[in-house]
C-alpha cells in the first residue's frame, strides 16, 4: 500500500512504501474483528437468552403459539449473530492497531508513527523533518518482521462470558424444568354430588371447559343478573325454562349459556344426552333425565367432537334412603305401613262423613310422608308441617258443642209448637241438622209454590220470629253472662292487685299473687273461649240462621197489609207482594243453607273427634320417625332387621326380600289349608294347617295396594287345630293368615281397645300397643277393620267410636 | 530513475545524520563516564539539557560529582567553563561582571569587566544560597542568553549552559528559587547517592595516581548542529497529544487529572514543561537511533522535565508527597491514545 502524497512533503519526494505495515495491520485487524465478534456475540447472548426466556414463557402460557414461538426463538438466536456482526463491523483505526502491535512487540511506536506519518498528519515545511518522517516510515517498515501480531491481538475469553453462560443456563432451566407446562385442555374433575336421582341437578366440576367450543368469548354466560339476557345471541340454549330451582338455592337461578356445539351424555357413547342447564369454564350444570337407568354409569362432556371425562356417576332411586339428606326422616317399612293405614282410615272416614277438610288434611300428610320418604324434609320440618296442617284443620272449631246443641234444641222446641214447623223443630231438637235443612227447604218451597194460606204464613212468621228472637235472646244472654263473668273477674283482679299492694306480710303477698294469677288465667281462658266462640263457624252460621229466620218472618208478616192494598192498588203492587214472598222464601233457603253449614261443621268436628285417636297416633308415629344420621337413626340392636324378619315370618315367608314385590310369586302354594293368598297357585284344603306357602305370600308390605290378587281361603276348624297358645305360636312362625288366628286376634284386640279407652294411658304407650296389633294383624283380615271397608290394607282398627 | 536515486541518497543522508548524532552523543556519554562513575541518568539528562538548549538544576548532597560532571562536560565539548559558588553576599555584578575605570593613553574610561557568566558552561553551585537579586541576574542570562550592564547588553557565547545545584539538606539561610525561576530550568535532576559498586569504582579512580583525563570528543559547533537536528525530529500527533494530556493531568482542575493530582496539587506543570518534554523526547529518540518520538520517550523524560514545575498544595507538602509519585501516577493513568 502506497502512502499518498501530502502537501507537506518536499517536491519530488515520494513517501516510502508502507504496505508491509498495513499487511501486518490487516492481519491484526482480522484477529481483532474475530475477538470483537466473539465479544459482541457473547454480550448479545445475554440479551438473546433473556429474549428466549420471555418467548418460552409466552409459549408456556400460550400467549403465542408454538410456531410463532419457534420463530421468535430463531429471532433470539439472530440477536447473537447481529451482535457478533455488529461488533466485528465496527471501524478499527490503523493507528490503533499499529500501536497495539508496537506495544506488544516493543517497537517503540515505530509502526503507529509510520502510519501517522504516511497519512501526512504532521504538517511541516521543513525538508529535513520530512526526510526524518520518511526515515521513520522506513524504520517502521524495517520493524515489521519484529511485529508479533498474535501477541498484539490475543484471543481471550469474552468479558461477558460468565454472564452469558448464566443467562443461558437460566433460560435452559426455565425452558426445561422451571416453568411447569400450563395445561389448558378441558378437564372434568368430579361431579357434585356423585349420585343423583332422575330429575336431580348435578354439577360437573372441571377446568377450561370453554376451550374448543365455538365463540367461547363472545358467548359468556349471563348468570346472576335477572335482567340479563339468557344464553348468548345466536347460540341456542338447551334448556328453555327461564328459572330452574336448584337444591339449596332459595332464589331463582338464571339459566346461563349453553354452547351449541357442546353436550353432556350419560353412559357410553353420545346417545343419551343430558339436559344442560348452564355451561361455564369451570362447571356444567345438568339435570339427570327422567328415564335414566338406576345404577352406576358415567357422565361425559363433549366439546365439539372431543370427549372430556368420563366421570363416574350413580343414578339412584329417589326412595333409596342411603342417598337421602343427612337429617332426613327415615321411615321403616312397618312405620310407613302403619301411617298409611292411619291415613287411609282418615281418608275413608272423611269421604264417608263428607268432610273434605279432613280429606285434604290426609292428602297433605300423605304428601309430607312422600317427601320424607324421598329424604327431602327433616324430622323437624315434618312435625312442623303436621302441626300446621292440624291447626288449619281445627281452625274455627266450635269450643262448646254441647252449648250449641242446647241452643239448637231450644230453637227446635220453640218451632215444634206449631204444626207447620214441627218437623223442623223435631229435627233441630235431635239434632238432625240435615233433616232440619231439608225441612227449611220444604217450607221455602211451599212459600214459592203458594201452598201456604195466609194464616199459615202468619203463623209460620210468628214461629220463626219467636224462634229467631229466642235464639237472639239466648245469644245475648250468653254474651251478657260472659260480660258479667268478665266484669266480675276483672273486678276481682283489681281487688286482688290492690290487696297485693297492701299486703302486710310476704306470705300474704304470695298468696294474693297466686290467686291473682289464677284469676288472670281464668280471664284469659274466658276471653279465649269468647274469641273461639266468636270465630266458630257454627256460631257464625247460627247467627246468620237467626237473621235469615227473622228476615223471613218479617217478609212474611208484611204480606197481609200488602194484600189489603192489592185490592185497591194496581198491578205493580201485586208484583211487590210476590217479591216479598220470594224474599221470604229466599231467606228460608238461606237459613236452610246456614243450617247445612252448621251441620257440615258439626259433622266435621264429630269426625275429628272420632278420629282424634288416629290423629294422635299419627302424631306419635311421626314423632317417633327416625332421623338419618341422628342419634335416633342408629339401630344398635338390629331392631329394624328383627322387625323385617318378623314381618317376613308373620306373613309366612322366610324367602328373599324380592318375594315381597307384588306379582312376583309364580309357584303354586304347596300347603294344604294353605295361607297363601297372593300366589297364583291352586291350594287344596287339607286336614291340617299347611306348612307350605307361596313364595310371594303377602307381597310387598309397603305396597299393600299393589297388583296382587288376594285369594281368600276358609280353613276348616277341627280337632286337629291347636288351642289359643298353639295358634299364636303357629302364627308367629308361619304367618298370620289363618282363620283361627283371626278370631284370636279379634278377641285380644277388643280387650285391648277397651282397656285403652277406659284407662288413662300415655299416648306413647297406646302407640306401642296399637302398632303391635297392627303388626300382628291377620293378613287376610277383611271386613273386621274399618280400613278394609275401602279396600285399605291391614292397619290399626278404628276406635270403638267408629262403630257408632 | 534519477528521482529514485535522489530519494535514496536523501534517505541515506538523513539516516547518516541521525546515526552520526547518535554516535557523537554516545561518544560524549562514554567520555564523561570515564570521569563520572554511575549517574548515567544524570549524564543523559545533562546532555539532553545541553542539546535542548536549556539549563539543568541538580539537586543532591555535596560530593556526588556535580562539579566534576560539569567540568568534564565542558572539557569533552571543548567549551569554556566557569563555576560560581553562590553565597548570600554574592552580588549580581559578581556574576555578570561590572564596569571598571581604566586608563588608556591617559584617558580614563569605563571598561566592562566580564563576570564568570561569560562561559559556555556555568556551574552555579548552591544557587539557593544567593539572594533573589543575584539569582535573578543569573536567570536573566539563562533565559535571554545575554546580560545587561549599565544599559549595555552583552551577548553570551553559544552554547550557554547553566547547571545549577541545590543542597536539599541545609535549608537554613537559603533563598529557595521562586516557581517562575524554577520553570526556566529545562530539567531538574536528582543526583542519587552512588551504589556500592559505583563507590568502589570511584575510589579506584580517584585514590590512585592514575587519574583519567577527559578528552574533547566534539566541539561547540557540533553541539549547535545537533541542537538544530533535535528540533527537526518529527512527532506524531497522537504522541504529542499524549504529552499534552500528561501535562494537563498534573493540573488539579483538569478533567483528566488523577486522584492524587486533584488532592495534592496546587498548580500543574507549565507549557514550558511540555516544551521541555517534547524536546527531551526528541533527543532521546535520536539517542535511541530513531527518527521519530515514541510514547516511551515522553514517559522517560516526563519526570525530570516536570518535577520542578509542579507546585504541591499544603496537604501534599504536609504529607510529604513527592512530585515524582504524582508524575508516575499520571503516566500510568493517561491513555496512550
Amino acid at each position: 500500500m502506497q502512502a499518498s502524497h501530502n502537501p507537506g512533503q518536499p517536491e519530488g519526494g515520494a513517501a516510502p512504501d508502507t504496505s508491509p505495515i498495513h499487511q501486518v495491520i490487516a492481519r491484526a485487524r482480522r484477529r481483532l474483528r474475530g475477538q470483537r465478534a466473539l465479544d459482541g456475540a457473547t454480550t448479545a447472548t445475554i440479551l438473546a437468552a433473556a429474549a428466549a426466556l420471555a418467548v418460552v414463557f409466552l409459549i408456556r402460557i400460550e400467549v403465542v403459539d408454538r410456531a410463532a414461538g419457534l420463530a421468535l426463538l430463531a429471532g433470539a438466536a439472530g440477536i447473537i449473530v447481529l451482535g457478533a456482526v455488529g461488533a466485528a463491523a465496527r471501524r478499527i483505526d490503523d493507528e490503533h492497531i499499529a500501536r497495539r502491535i508496537d506495544r506488544a512487540s516493543n517497537l517503540a511506536d515505530r509502526l503507529s508513527t509510520a502510519v501517522a506519518f504516511s497519512r501526512g498528519s504532521v504538517p511541516s515545511d521543513d525538508d529535513q523533518t520530512h526526510q526524518l518522517m520518511h526515515a521513520a516510515i522506513r524504520d517502521g517498515v524495517r520493524a515489521v518482521p519484529r511485529a508479533d501480531v498474535a501477541r498484539a491481538t490475543p484471543f481471550r475469553a469474552p468479558a461477558d462470558l460468565r454472564a452469558a453462560l448464566g443467562f443461558l443456563a437460566i433460560s435452559a432451566l426455565a425452558a426445561g424444568l422451571a416453568i411447569p407446562t400450563v395445561d389448558r385442555a378441558p378437564h372434568l374433575y368430579r361431579v357434585e354430588p356423585d349420585h343423583g336421582a332422575a330429575g336431580d341437578q348435578v354439577t360437573l366440576i372441571g377446568a377450561h371447559l370453554m376451550n374448543g367450543i365455538a365463540h367461547p368469548l363472545a358467548s359468556l354466560p349471563a348468570r346472576g343478573a335477572l335482567d340479563a339476557s339468557l344464553g348468548a345471541p345466536g347460540v341456542p340454549a338447551e334448556a328453555t325454562a327461564a328459572t330452574i330451582p336448584t337444591p339449596g338455592q332459595t332464589g331463582p337461578m338464571i339459566r346461563g349459556f349453553v354452547p351449541s356445539d357442546a353436550q353432556v351424555t350419560l353412559g357410553a357413547g353420545k346417545d343419551h344426552r343430558v339436559r344442560v342447564l348452564d355451561w361455564a369454564a369451570d362447571r356444567i350444570l345438568i339435570q339427570i333425565p327422567d328415564g335414566a337407568p338406576i345404577g352406576p354409569t358415567t357422565l361425559t362432556a363433549w366439546l365439539g367432537g372431543r370427549a372430556v371425562g368420563p366421570l363416574a356417576f350413580t343414578v339412584v332411586d329417589k326412595k333409596d334412603p342411603r342417598y337421602h339428606k343427612a337429617d332426613s326422616v327415615v321411615l321403616d317399612p312397618d312405620d310407613r305401613a302403619y301411617l298409611d293405614a292411619l291415613l287411609n282410615e282418615i281418608k275413608a272416614v272423611a269421604k264417608r262423613d263428607q268432610v273434605p277438610e279432613l280429606e285434604d288434611f290426609a292428602k297433605q300428610v300423605e304428601q309430607l310422608l312422600q317427601d320424607a320418604e324421598l329424604g327431602k324434609i327433616s324430622k323437624e320440618k315434618l312435625l312442623e308441617a303436621l302441626a300446621k296442617a292440624e291447626a288449619k284443620l281445627e281452625q274455627h272449631a266450635e269450643p262448646d258443642q254441647g252449648d250449641l246443641d242446647k241452643q239448637l234444641a231450644e230453637l227446635g222446641k220453640q218451632l215444634s209448637k206449631d204444626q207447620l214447623t214441627k218437623p223442623l223443630g223435631d229435627a233441630l231438637q235431635k239434632p238432625d241438622l240435615d233433616k232440619a235443612q231439608q225441612e227449611l227447604e220444604k217450607l221455602a218451597e211451599k212459600l214459592d209454590n203458594h201452598e201456604l194460606t195466609d194464616k199459615q204464613q202468619q203463623e209460620l212468621a210468628r214461629q220463626l220470629e219467636k224462634a229467631a228472637k229466642q235464639l237472639d235472646d239466648k245469644q245475648q244472654q250468653q254474651q251478657k253472662q260472659h260480660d258479667q263473668n268478665q266484669q266480675k273477674l276483672e273486678n276481682d283482679i283489681r281487688r286482688l292487685e290492690k290487696k297485693k299492694q297492701e299486703a302486710k306480710t310476704e306470705q300474704e303477698r304470695l298468696d294474693t299473687e297466686r290467686q291473682l294469677n289464677k284469676l288472670k288465667e281464668e280471664l284469659k281462658k274466658l276471653d279465649k273461649d269468647a274469641e273461639d266462640k266468636d270465630q266458630s263457624d257454627q256460631r257464625q252460621a247460627l247467627k246468620r240462621l237467626s237473621r235469615d229466620l227473622e228476615k223471613a218472618a218479617e217478609d212474611m208478616q208484611k204480606k197481609p197489609d200488602q194484600k189489603d192494598q192489592k185490592d185497591q192498588k194496581d198491578q205493580k203492587q201485586d208484583k211487590d207482594q210476590q217479591q216479598q214472598q220470594q224474599q221470604a222464601s229466599q231467606k228460608l233457603k238461606d237459613a236452610a243453607r246456614e243450617t247445612g253449614r252448621v251441620d257440615q261443621d258439626r259433622r266435621k268436628q264429630a269426625t275429628q273427634k272420632k278420629m282424634s285417636s288416629q290423629m294422635e297416633d299419627l302424631r306419635e308415629a311421626m314423632r317417633r320417625a327416625k332421623q338419618k344420621g341422628g342419634k335416633d337413626g342408629r339401630d344398635p340392636f338390629g331392631r329394624q332387621n328383627k322387625n323385617q324378619d318378623f314381618a317376613q315370618r308373620a306373613r309366612g315367608q322366610r324367602g328373599q326380600s324380592q318375594a315381597w314385590r307384588p306379582g312376583q310369586g309364580q309357584q303354586p302354594g304347596q300347603g294344604q289349608q294353605g295361607q297363601g293368598q297372593q300366589g297364583q297357585g291352586q291350594p287344596q284344603a287339607g286336614k291340617e294347617w299347611g306348612i307350605g306357602h307361596d313364595e310371594n305370600l303377602v307381597g310387598d308390605p309397603t305396597q299393600k295396594s299393589g297388583n296382587t290378587k288376594d285369594g281368600e281361603l276358609q280353613g276348616k276348624q277341627g280337632s286337629q287345630g291347636g288351642g289359643t297358645r298353639e295358634t299364636i305360636l303357629a302364627a308367629a312362625q308361619k304367618g298370620f293368615a289363618s282363620e283361627r288366628y283371626r278370631d284370636v286376634y279379634g278377641k285380644y284386640h277388643q280387650i285391648v281397645e277397651d282397656v285403652m279407652r277406659t284407662e288413662k294411658l300415655p299416648s306413647s304407650y297406646k302407640y306401642y300397643v296399637k302398632r303391635y296389633f297392627a303388626k300382628i294383624h291377620p293378613a287376610t283380615a277383611g271386613g273386621a277393620d274399618a280400613g278394609d271397608a275401602s279396600g285399605a290394607p291391614p292397619g290399626p282398627p278404628a276406635s270403638p267410636e267408629d262403630a257408632k | 530513475m534519477t528521482q529514485a536515486m535522489t530519494q535514496a541518497a536523501v534517505a541515506r543522508d538523513v539516516e547518516s545524520t541521525v546515526a552520526s548524532f547518535t554516535a557523537d552523543l554516545q561518544r560524549l556519554r562514554t567520555e564523561i563516564s570515564t570521569m563520572i562513575v554511575g549517574q548515567e541518568g544524570i549524564i543523559e539528562g545533562v546532555m539532553m539539557c545541553l542539546l535542548g538548549g536549556g539549563h539543568a538544576l541538580l539537586e543532591g548532597v555535596p560530593g556526588l560529582g556535580k562539579t566534576m560532571l560539569v567540568r568534564t562536560l565542558a572539557e569533552t565539548i571543548h567549551a569554556t567553563f566557569s563555576r560560581i559558588q553562590f553565597t548570600p553576599d554574592l552580588m549580581p555584578a559578581d556574576i555578570v561582571g561590572t564596569n571598571v575605570i581604566t586608563e588608556d593613553h591617559g584617558l580614563k574610561r569605563f571598561e566592562f569587566q566580564k563576570g564568570p557568566i561569560f562561559a559556555n558552561i556555568l556551574l552555579a553551585d548552591e544557587i539557593n544560597r544567593a539572594t533573589p537579586k543575584t539569582q535573578s541576574a543569573l536567570l536573566e542570562a539563562m533565559s535571554e542568553g545575554s546580560v545587561t550592564v549599565a544599559k549595555q547588553t552583552y551577548q553570551l557565547e553559544k552554547p550557554f549552559f547553566v547547571l545549577a545545584t541545590q543542597n536539599p539538606l541545609e535549608m537554613e539561610g537559603t533563598y529557595p528559587l521562586p516557581e517562575a525561576q524554577l520553570d526556566r530550568f529545562f530539567f531538574k535532576l536528582v543526583v542519587e547517592y552512588p551504589g556500592k559498586e559505583d563507590l568502589h569504582t570511584i575510589l579506584d579512580r580517584t585514590t590512585t595516581d592514575h587519574l583519567p583525563q577527559p578528552q574533547a570528543v566534539i566541539d561547540k559547533s557540533r553541539i549547535l548542529e545537533m541542537r538544530e537536528l533535535v528540533r527537526k525530529v518529527p512527532l506524531a500527533r497522537q504522541i504529542q497529544d499524549y504529552a499534552v494530556r500528561v501535562v494537563l493531568a498534573t493540573h488539579p482542575e483538569n478533567p483528566e487529572a488523577t486522584a492524587r493530582s486533584k488532592k495534592f496539587m496546587r498548580y500543574g506543570a507549565s507549557p514550558r514543561g511540555l516544551q521541555s518534554i517534547i524536546l527531551a523526547a526528541k533527543i532521546r529518540a535520536l539517542l535511541e537511533g530513531r527518527y521519530a518520538v515514541a510514547i516511551d520517550d515522553i514517559r522517560h523524560v516526563a519526570a525530570p522535565a516536570l518535577r520542578h514545575r509542579m507546585i504541591m498544595n499544603f496537604e501534599g507538602e504536609a504529607e510529604g508527597i513527592r512530585t515524582d509519585a504524582i508524575i508516575e501516577e499520571v503516566l500510568e493513568a493517561t491513555r496512550e491514545g
